[in-house]
């Protein structure tokens, strides 16, 4: 384990126009994610978060402050160096899914390596193993129109990991699902977690926050508190027997 | 609640308080692991209110045991519980008053308040989904865990409006 962040934010700043209608979306803001890490943004809508998501991501700017990816600095990079570390190393899920209507899952899922100018065939065994883990097999000629939601949103989780981001961000993963489908997409960013993944994701969904081992809370562009949820979780299995025989009010 | 789960499950048939607890942590799929006084006080309750009553059975090398039934009048309160629905009004006035308190005195600090309030919500939400990764292919315990999610989710929802209308409250609690 690397003891440099994989992204590093300092005194961030992001405002949006000019003059008097200037929106200050992030101010002064201060985030370093380490290796291995799942931090989870939480905050009210137009809190600043999505844009600190498309900050991290190289999508935008900053209008001040740093962005450090794995140490480098951003702002020493010129627009191609940019893109080059979004498209190797950064992987995206969006609530919206985005995938392309007229591709299979299966050319979605390959799609990065197509947009890189790499051949799909050469990576079928990583395409498969994505697929398998998860979880369709069975649906991966289907277009989306033909996939639930939930599907589609797994597709673009294994969009996003094909080409093994050193950092996956998630704005509002489960926005769009329904419990079941939301449920199945949580336990997914689990496993990929569990196995060293590193991910920044935006939510509403507290129940998804609290896989995270972070999670820092926003206000009008400012981190205003961080959380550390599972650190309750890792007292041990008595404190969670407590939990649940409290539960059963006895 | 123990006494009328007691009571549901000597509706089915006569049984002695050890079958009882055995019983009764089975019902939670092996979760609620009941003291056994606290059953035999239970029953000694529900038998002085006439709800339940018992017979000493002869053992061989053994003490004689109590085997309680289900009385007429036991048999009527258990289906007059089991028939009203549960309506419980979720108010939260332990929090709400530590909120209003805290807006009202001059050491208050609802923000803070507030924060660490979250901070325990979330946690507890952690603490649920551990056990729900850990149990999940148990459904009564899946269950009720699930239901205990959505409560704090709720509980985390308000809390962020409290957070948004602490000027108002302070205008009301001075």
């Amino acid at each position: 384990m690397s003891s440099c962040p994989v992204v590093e934010a300092e005194a961030l700043f992001k405002t949006y126009g000019e003059g008097d209608t200037a929106v200050a979306a992030l101010r002064g803001l201060d985030l370093a994610v380490a290796e291995g890490e799942m931090v989870a943004v939480m905050g009210p809508s137009g809190c600043g978060k999505s844009t600190l998501l498309h900050v991290l991501g190289t999508v935008e700017t900053p209008t001040r402050g740093t962005v450090r990816f794995r140490g480098r600095s951003l702002a020493d990079l010129d627009d191609r160096g940019r893109t080059a570390i979004r498209r190797d190393h950064i992987g995206f899920v969006f609530q919206a899914f985005n995938l392309v209507p007229v591709l299979s899952a299966e050319e979605n899922i390959a799609l990065p390596l197509i947009v890189a100018g790499d051949r799909p065939k050469l990576h079928q065994d990583r395409i498969d193993a994505l697929i398998a883990e998860v979880g369709l097999d069975d649906r991966r000629d289907k277009l989306p129109s033909q996939l639930s939601g939930g599907e589609q949103q797994r597709v673009a989780i294994a969009r996003a990991l094909l080409r093994e981001p050193g950092l996956l961000l998630a704005d509002e993963p489960t926005g769009s699902l329904d419990q079941a489908a939301g449920a199945a997409v949580l336990d997914l960013f689990r496993r990929i977690h569990e196995r060293g993944q590193t991910i920044v994701v935006v939510t509403h969904d507290a129940k998804v926050a609290s896989h995270a081992e972070r999670i820092v809370i926003m206000r009008d562009g400012e981190i205003v508190d961080e959380v550390r949820p599972r650190a309750a979780a890792a007292r041990g299995p008595k404190a969670l027997e407590t939990t649940v025989t409290g539960l059963l009010g006895r | 609640m123990l006494r009328y789960i007691l009571m549901g499950l000597l509706a089915r048939r006569p049984a002695h308080g050890y079958e009882l607890r055995a019983a009764v942590s089975e019902m939670f799929g092996g979760r609620w692991d009941i003291n056994v006084g606290q059953v035999y006080t239970t029953l000694s309750r529900l038998e002085r209110s006439g709800l339940v009553e018992s017979e000493r059975v002869a053992q061989d090398n053994f003490p004689d045991r109590r085997v309680c039934s289900l009385t007429e009048a036991g048999t009527e309160e258990l289906f007059d519980w089991l028939i009203t629905p549960v309506d419980e009004m979720p108010l939260k006035q332990d929090l709400f008053a530590k909120i209003l308190l805290h807006c009202l005195l001059d050491a208050g600090d609802p923000a803070a308040f507030i924060r660490l309030q979250r901070q325990r919500c979330l946690e507890l939400l952690a603490q649920l989904s551990a056990l729900e990764t850990r149990d999940g292919t148990e459904p009564v315990t899946a269950l009720l865990l699930e239901g205990a999610g959505y409560h704090i989710e709720a509980d985390l929802r308000w809390l962020d409006r409290c957070e948004t209308r602490i000027a108002d409250l302070k205008g009301v609690a001075r």
